[in-house]
């Protein structure tokens, strides 16, 4: 079963970790030359320290909006799928419960989202370090937590899609589509206040304080009662998932 | 002059390194029923895909009522005069029962729409009902019915009765066995021997990609005999090496063969080598099949 | 014309969700201007700058992008997997033929979800004491359909070129994420259009760039094409 999912994932597992990959060593290794050179996507970037610059690239722009874009993908293909493509009598025949089959694919989703989440965090520090700059490992493992358990949500929220609606794109259409509207939900007044903007969370957008030496960008401490929260409501939505295939049929 | 709706050249498919059609010289005459039987991969669905363009060969050519199969133009003028039910009956899932009867339709002007109304009627499919709510069984009634009304000039059916009850398997070769007095040629594809010997005229055999037998029914039956002998000791190993024996197998001291063209060639050869001949009988089809396929020889 | 029934029954999920949200996105764009000003910018500005950065530039333009990617999306690949490949394959129509009826009914809904917006922004403006120009709204219509109809063009073709499941979706993603960054490194402004800056008006949107940008799509549409017609099924 674990090798089943992964087999049906991995192509968008693997194309996933290698443009966030190629992502954070394109801004990593070419950071001067993008300063230099008055690239748009890092105008605003020119005078600000190396902190800044990562986090504007990676943690607040183009590398968080890809991983958010494309971690739906990972949580489409279900059975529902597989009664499109006729595959599900056979899954479904195997001597293994419907929790057990849905389960190992949410199990191995997780795996790859953690790995996913991983990716600058592992290939910043590292690579800054070629250029001999330094971005704090703890900064980067603060935002990998912030990302895999925002991923988890958007995940979960691809995977009840998927369960819900018929057609291969009308799931991932939705899901994107239900993650844009939310963030004018969560920025109406009365809801304002409670920072429900996921992408907002993950990037940490406007909490971020500079150090005393202002060189570094800081994020404020993790606030493990909002990952809870949030690893609750991605459970949630994955339970309804779950509960819908128990009773479909096939 | 014969006049034949599907002629193959050494037709050859290759994938890879796998060969599923290899020179296949493969000729179906019009107005009758043909039975296309081998194996599981023997190559038969690659040939219904070559047949209708689905596939490009890798080498040879092939006609389909008279057009190239190889030429994407002439191959579509083909399939005008086609009507194709595939193995899986795999049909539009969004689709309810009227629209896919509609959008079919659309590209056959001589649709007959009285006859799609009878089959609708006499396969009980529900119109308001979509595709992806169909069982097997009734998809591939609703295949058949698409296949059935618009006058084609051939019928190529993968399986036909592949998901049929009983009742409508029976009422399906009686359909099919009366298209040929309309004008409709049927080469279909099955593994059911049965079935095949019940409607076929003609039966080809495929195994390995190639052409094994390609007989009528009546020759089958007339000059086809399965001849057992039993030998007070051990057999010359050549003994049956001739050109009328198609399959050998031997269970110790007994032979039994299947010959083709007559019995008495191989009967008076094995009386040579003191055979004693226990039985000759006209071979059935599961025989022919059986001995061909399993390579005895 | 029954080829484009069947396209069209293929997208219409895809393409109704795209038409609601965008419809009901700019609606509140428009009609709740007060609130939304506060998540679209931080700094005052004019009406019309607003509706710029907030739909033509902003938003609803990257929710255009990721609509028309998608609908460019399916084609025999994916009926294959679904096992229909042989029965559409088998009717009396070219390859040719399925590819452009499939190719023109994303085109039209490129445009009509390209139009949507130009439509509502002048249409609701006067609801709330507001004037937009229809020109102006109509000149990003059009620029959203010329962009969009490459960006469908992109989803198209590599849903002929990526086989599996959601595998194209990916690949045209990280393709146009990969393009975005191209365009925006220096010296590419002489080889690149940033299709993105086309669509909002602030990129070169002269004729022969747009001409350019048809062609482009065309050709990418034509070489999915040729692919399809010599692909074994």
């Amino acid at each position: 079963m674990w090798l089943k999912a992964w087999r049906e994932s991995r192509m968008r597992f693997l194309a996933t970790a290698l443009s966030l990959s190629a992502l954070c060593a394109v801004a990593v290794l070419s950071e001067p030359y993008i300063r230099q050179h008055q690239v748009p996507i890092a105008l605003r970037l020119r005078e600000g320290s190396y902190s800044e610059y990562i986090y504007n690239l990676i943690y607040s722009g183009m590398a968080k909006g890809l991983y958010a874009l494309l971690v739906i993908f990972l949580g489409l293909g279900e059975l529902q799928r597989e009664r499109a493509t006729r595959t599900a009598g056979f899954t479904l025949s195997l001597p293994v419960s419907r929790l057990r089959v849905v389960g190992t694919q949410v199990a191995v989703g997780t795996v790859e989202l953690a790995a996913l989440a991983s990716v600058p965090a592992i290939l910043i520090p590292a690579l800054s370090a070629f250029l001999h700059r330094s971005y704090p490992l703890p900064i980067a493992l603060h935002f990998s937590v912030l990302w895999f358990f925002g991923g988890m949500i958007i995940f979960a929220a691809s995977f009840l899609l998927s369960v819900v609606t018929p057609g291969e794109y009308t799931a991932p259409v939705a899901c994107y589509l239900a993650l844009v509207l939310h963030t004018f939900v969560a920025a109406w007044h009365p809801l304002a206040g409670y920072r429900l903007n996921l992408m907002w969370v993950m990037g940490e957008f406007q909490t971020m304080r500079w150090n005393v030496a202002h060189t570094l960008l800081l994020p404020p401490p993790l606030s493990w009662l909002r990952m809870c929260v949030m690893a609750c409501f991605a459970l949630l939505l994955l339970s309804a998932a779950i509960r819908v295939t128990n009773k479909q049929d096939y | 002059m014969m006049d034949y709706v599907i002629e193959t050249h050494d037709l050859s498919k290759q994938f890879g390194a796998f060969h599923a059609v290899s020179g296949l010289n493969l000729r179906v005459a019009r107005n009758q029923v043909t039975g296309f039987l081998g194996r599981n991969g023997a190559g038969k669905s690659t040939t219904i895909k070559m047949l209708l363009g689905m596939t490009q060969p890798t080498s040879g050519s092939g006609l389909l009522l008279g057009y190239s199969i190889t030429d994407p133009k002439q191959d579509l003028e083909a399939r005008r005069q086609v009507a194709y039910c595939g193995e899986d009956k795999q049909l539009y899932a969004y689709m309810t029962v009227k629209q896919l009867i509609r959008f079919t339709a659309s590209f056959y002007p001589d649709w007959r729409s009285e006859v799609a109304a009878r089959l609708l009627e006499q396969f009980q499919l529900p119109p308001g009902r979509k595709v992806k709510a169909l069982s097997k069984g009734m998809r591939t009634k609703l295949a058949l019915l698409l296949a059935l009304a618009r006058r084609p000039s051939l019928l190529i059916l993968d399986e036909p009765t592949e998901g049929l009850d009983p009742v409508s398997i029976e009422e399906l070769l009686q359909t099919l066995s009366g298209l040929p007095a309309d004008g409709t040629t049927v080469f279909f594809s099955s593994h059911q021997i049965s079935e095949v010997e019940r409607i076929a005229d003609r039966v080809c055999i495929i195994d390995g990609g190639r052409l094994a037998v390609d007989l009528s029914l009546d020759e089958i039956r007339q000059d086809h005999r399965r001849i057992t002998f039993s030998f007070s000791q051990q057999p010359p190993e050549h003994l049956f090496d001739m050109p009328e024996v198609r399959s050998i197998e031997t269970n110790g001291r007994q032979v039994i063969v299947i010959s083709s063209q007559g019995s008495d060639a191989v009967v008076e050869r094995a009386k040579s080598a003191d055979a004693v001949v226990v039985d000759v009988v006209p071979v059935n089809l599961r025989e022919l099949f059986l001995g061909t396929v399993q390579d005895h020889k | 014309m029954m080829l484009l029934y069947k396209a069209w029954l293929e997208s219409r999920a895809r393409f109704l969700l795209g038409l609601l949200a965008l419809a009901g996105l700019s609606a509140v764009f428009v009609l709740f201007n007060q609130d939304v000003r506060t998540v679209v910018t931080d700094h005052d500005m004019s009406y019309v700058e607003y509706i710029w950065r907030g739909i033509f530039k902003g938003q609803l333009r990257d929710i255009y992008v990721i609509l028309t990617l998608l609908l460019g999306l399916g084609g025999l690949d994916r009926e294959r997997s679904y096992g229909t490949a042989g029965h559409t394959l088998a009717l009396p129509v070219s390859r040719w033929r399925l590819i452009a009826a499939r190719g023109l009914t994303g085109i039209v809904e490129t445009a009509v979800l390209a139009i949507l917006p130009a439509s509502l922004v002048p249409a609701l403006s006067p609801f709330v004491h507001e004037s937009y120009s229809w020109l102006l709204a109509f000149q990003f219509g059009a620029l959203w359909t010329i962009g969009g109809t490459l960006i469908f063009a992109i989803g198209f073709l590599a849903s002929v070129l990526v086989a599996g499941e959601y595998s194209a979706a990916v690949a045209a993603l990280v393709f146009l994420f990969g393009y975005s960054i191209t365009t925006d490194l220096p010296g590419m402004e002489h080889y690149l259009v940033d299709i993105h800056d086309v669509m909002n008006g602030s990129g070169p949107h002269d004729i022969s760039t747009l001409a350019a940008i048809s062609v482009t799509a065309a050709a990418m549409i034509w070489f999915g094409g040729l692919i399809t017609s010599r692909k074994d099924y």
